[in-house]
């Protein structure tokens, strides 16, 4: 109770200074005036008595004082008192305070961008249910391939497990939909989940229900959820929209449910269907689904269970099934896996510009120490306490870190709006990115670290210091203090060479990269997804989409500036990809894996695919020709060998509609391979069947130009139009921007790394030559008597440069060991030289040392320039 | 006015909380009753009193509130805190303890 009270009052006299001396001011008066009326009665005169009173209180001025100083917390008036003496310094030495401030603002600010990123994407739990409850299912084959998983084996699974709480599947494809509902009609990315998805993730819809075990049975009534921001797209946010019918493709589906907005489940949906998949029995190796599990206790027990259910299912199903298990795996690390090494690096990084960042305002701070030491130590001479003094020190050392950490937001917020902007859009959860509280608290901390940090020495020395031995004129000390200040610059260096290495291996893998052949031609090229509307297409024969395509590319390739149009089923590089390989089998060889495309023939022309033997599909290939296959090199060397492949026939695990034997068709040519995944995979076995024998209901359409690619949009639009007025025509990209998409991580990893080297650079330099500047001060009057004495330039010169090329060899060796050490932990973001390439490390060490003897250079210019007989008499 | 006695030191905050524990009181009050009791003898230094209220509030022993004064002018009255009754009756007894001693010594001599 008293501590309280008496804190109330502190505060209240620390806040309410103003009204606190009123109250003296009255409480003092009213003495006075009691004082004066006392002195009447005894009989003064009032002027007499007045002055009798004030003369017997004593000065008025300073009993305020007194009682002014019973009252003060004192530490927190003086911590006042030492700030507005560190912002006098500072006001005094402005070139020094503005260059530490922009200097902790950039290193702070990147920090804080970074961290913002790395916490938005990798650290913040996903925006479910208890999320480490939940798990990612994958089929396993047994020869490395990780798949989704097929319907039917989804089914038993579900049936038949029992340490799953709740298990639940979403196809791994998005197909972009046509939907016509009460707004305009728009192009919808759409995914078709099980029962019971949403439960699983711990999402509840906003309105109506999710899907059940009915709506996933084959041919049951259609039904759709909407997505909140569809929902108010089309509906503006209507509540009685649970019930009502939209067309998808043609199709009539009933609204069941509204999400809650901010749902995303890998990248963002607009609209989720239920799955329902033909029974037939080749679909158990269909393996389309993402399966998510909610565990009941732990992985392992989980794991074990999905062990000996698979097993079951692959003597159960040995035709579909042999070879593949079941892997459950922790779903955020599944949502994050392929940017999470990415990411680390960058925090490593910035956790080393930190550190460099540090050690350069130290170093600054120490000359700024050094300069003051005469002020210092005429203050303990008066009579300021070591204690007084180490606080003052330390005082300026956060003061400038807190105002560096506040630059350091704004440089943050802006770094994470940047990154946000210009960053892959392939991050995922980047939107989520923002700088929130974690972040500001992140900043804070770091910023009362670096500003101990940098503050820790002087203030210690000044503790120390040794007031006769400093305040003797002249004295000349240059031992002690400038070995730490080596040792700064020297771990400056090393940090440097460190980011230098790490920015240098990745620029390369990026140029490597970008000098990958892609196995195709992308400039020119215009490219869009269309899809057909099932009801309206559907013929059982295909022959009603084999038209609507043929019309299309020949429509297109009427359009003046259009060279050649075709269609494949997944673009290269476009991240699509079939969801399920089959396997190819040679007559009398071994299954292979391989991904099977659809295209036109006039394919392999617009993106000038090689061909390497036979010939390419042609348009005699159709319906009812012999079913012909074009395989790409890498099937033909797993498959065929030496042999020679032409006219040979290939065996595929899967049946066409109405047939009961396995789909055959003759190999008639090879192809170039093509980077289908990304650049800096390695090409998989693809081959290619003619649209005609294998027509689909989406493809992506290529269309070669002879003029700008751009330019043709919107004759693209009326040409498909014309042909279907109610086909909507999603966003068309070139081929450069989708070839440019696959390379923007590394170009985004690559150039951030480059830009914290390039600032490691420019600080560690700039410490190298602030240290030799001072030392080159410190010594004028040595390097004047030697220069007297006959000492050449040529003897003063390596005085200067030897101290800065030592530093300098000892970080760059150092800062090699340790590059070499870390660069192992970035092998995957490497692509095409291994993480310890001599050629990047030789290149990052010639430039440091290049660096370093031109920050050497100038100071021993200075050096050897001194006049000796100005130098001798200013001494 | 002339100084009778120097206050024998430390003595100025035992005086004032013994005249503040009989009843709520202000600052020239104070003054004047310690001046009455003593006859004349005790003249607390009014450069003293007020800092010394001020460091006795500020330790949690005495609170104030304004309040009126016999002549319906406002003033600020001091009085005792429950940690201020404990610390007087400290400060007597160490008094005592020291005055009786020094009587001893004197006494004796």
């Amino acid at each position: 109770m008293r501590l309280l009270y008496r804190m109330g009052r502190r505060l209240r006299s620390l806040v309410r200074l103003r009204a606190v001396d009123a109250e003296l001011n009255e409480e003092l008066r009213f003495h006075i005036e009691r004082q004066t009326a006392e002195n009447i009665a005894a009989g003064m005169t009032p002027d007499a008595a007045l002055r009798s009173a004030l003369l017997e209180l004593g000065g008025i001025e300073q009993i305020k004082e007194e009682c002014r100083d019973m009252r003060r917390m004192q530490w927190v008036e003086s911590s006042l008192q030492d700030a507005r003496f560190a912002i006098r310094t500072f006001s005094k030495r402005q070139g020094f305070t503005l260059t530490v401030l922009a200097i902790l603002a950039l290193g702070i600010g990147s920090a804080t961008a970074i961290f913002s990123i790395v916490n938005g994407v990798l650290l913040t739990a996903l925006p479910y249910r208890a999320p480490a409850k939940l798990v990612r299912i994958y089929g396993a084959w047994e020869h490395g391939s990780r798949e989704g998983v097929s319907p039917p084996d989804f089914v038993d699974y579900r049936q038949r497990n029992t340490t799953f709480e709740s298990l639940a599947g979403a196809s791994i494809s998005t197909p972009l939909l046509n939907l016509k509902a009460v707004g305009d009609p728009e192009q919808v990315r759409s995914r078709n989940i099980t029962a019971g998805f949403f439960s699983t993730l711990g999402i509840q819809p906003l309105l109506g229900r999710e899907f059940t075990l009915q709506d996933e049975i084959w041919k049951a009534p259609p039904v759709a959820i909407l997505s909140y921001g569809l929902w108010q797209r089309q509906y503006g946010g209507r509540a009685s929209v649970v019930g009502e019918h939209l067309a998808i493709n043609g199709v009539s589906y009933a609204v069941v449910g509204v999400l809650p907005p901010f749902f995303n489940f890998l990248g963002s949906t607009d609209l989720f269907t239920p799955i329902q998949y033909n029974p037939v029995p080749g679909i158990r190796s269909a393996r389309i689904l993402i399966v998510i599990g909610r565990l009941k206790s732990d992985l392992p027990s989980a794991q074990s269970e999905l062990d000996v259910l698979s097993r079951r299912l692959q003597t159960e199903y040995s035709q579909f099934d042999r070879g593949w298990s079941a892997v459950a795996a922790p779903l955020t690390d599944e949502v994050v896996k392929d940017v999470r090494v990415g990411l680390k690096m960058l925090l490593a990084a910035i956790a080393l510009v930190i550190l460099l960042v540090s050690a350069s305002i130290a170093s600054m701070m120490l000359s700024h120490a050094a300069s003051r030491q005469s002020e210092i130590s005429m203050r303990m001479a008066l009579g300021a306490s070591r204690a007084r003094l180490i606080r003052q020190l330390i005082t300026e050392g956060l003061l400038l870190a807190l105002f560096g950490g506040v630059g350091g937001c704004v440089v943050g917020y802006f770094g994470v709006e940047l990154i946000k902007q210009f960053g892959p859009v392939d991050i995922p959860r980047l939107s989520d990115a923002r700088i929130d509280t974690i972040a500001l608290a992140f900043t804070f901390m770091l910023s009362v670290l670096v500003g101990l940090g940098v503050s820790l020495e002087p203030a210690l020395r000044a503790g120390r210091a040794d007031i006769a031995y400093e305040l003797k004129a002249g004295s000349r000390t240059v031992t002690g203090r400038f070995r730490l200040r080596d040792v700064l610059v020297l771990s400056e260096i090393t940090v440097s060479v460190v980011l230098l290495v790490g920015a240098g291996l990745l620029i390369r893998s990026l140029i490597l990269l970008e000098n990958v052949n892609p196995g195709f031609q992308a400039n020119n090229v215009l490219t869009t997804r269309l899809a057909l509307p099932g009801s309206k297409y559907s013929d059982g024969i295909g022959a009603k989409v084999t038209a609507f395509w043929h019309d299309a590319i020949r429509n297109i390739e009427a359009i003046p500036g259009v060279q050649s149009a075709a269609v494949t089923s997944e673009l290269p590089l476009s991240g699509l990809n079939n969801p399920s390989p089959r396997t190819a089998t040679a007559d009398g060889g071994e299954p292979h894996h391989v991904y099977l495309r659809s295209v036109s023939p006039g394919y392999w022309n617009v993106m000038r695919i090689p061909l390497l033997a036979g010939r390419y599909l042609s348009t005699d290939d159709h319906k009812t020709s012999r079913r012909v296959v074009v395989i790409n090199e890498e099937l033909r060397k797993d498959i065929f060998g030496d042999r020679d492949p032409i006219g040979q026939r290939l065996t595929f695990d899967f049946q066409e509609r109405n047939e009961t034997e396995n789909y055959q068709a003759v190999v008639v040519g090879i192809a170039g391979d093509v980077h289908h995944t990304s650049l800096a995979a390695a090409p998989f076995r693809e081959a290619y069947l003619p649209m005609d024998q294998s027509p689909l209901f989406s493809y992506d359409l290529v269309v070669r130009t002879t003029i700008n690619p751009k330019s043709i949009a919107s004759d693209l639009r009326h040409a498909i139009w014309s042909l279907d007025r109610d086909e909507s025509v999603g966003t068309l990209r070139t081929l450069d921007d989708v070839v440019g998409l696959d390379l923007a991580q590394p170009k985004f990893r690559g150039y951030l790394l480059a830009a914290f080297a390039a600032m490691a650079l420019v600080l560690s330099a700039s410490s190298l030559y602030g240290l030799l500047s001072f030392l080159v001060a410190q010594r004028r009057r040595e390097i004047g008597v030697r220069m007297a004495l006959g000492a050449m330039p040529a003897d003063i010169f390596p005085l200067i440069v030897g101290k800065g090329l030592r530093l300098a060899l000892g970080g760059l060796l150092a800062g090699l060991v340790l590059a070499f050490a870390l660069a192992r932990f970035m092998h995957t973001l490497v692509y095409g030289i291994g993480s310890g390439d001599p050629v990047t490390f030789v290149a990052g060490s010639l430039v440091l040392l290049i660096v370093a003897v031109l920050a050497s250079y100038v100071p021993a210019r200075r050096a050897v320039n001194l006049n000796p007989v100005d130098v001798l008499r200013t001494e | 006015m002339s100084k009778p006695t120097d206050l024998v030191q430390g003595t100025v905050d035992l005086l004032i909380l013994k005249t503040v524990a009989l009843e709520p009181v202000h600052g020239w009050a104070i003054a004047q009753r310690i001046k009455l009791v003593s006859n004349d003898v005790l003249i607390l230094n009014q450069n003293a009193l007020y800092p010394a209220l001020h460091r006795l509030e500020e330790q949690g022993w005495l609170r104030s509130e304004w309040g009126d004064s016999e002549n319906n002018r406002r003033a600020k009255y001091y009085s005792l805190t429950r940690a201020g009754r404990k610390r007087l009756e400290q400060e007597l007894a160490q008094w005592r303890r020291l005055s009786s001693a020094i009587e001893m010594v004197v006494s004796t001599a």
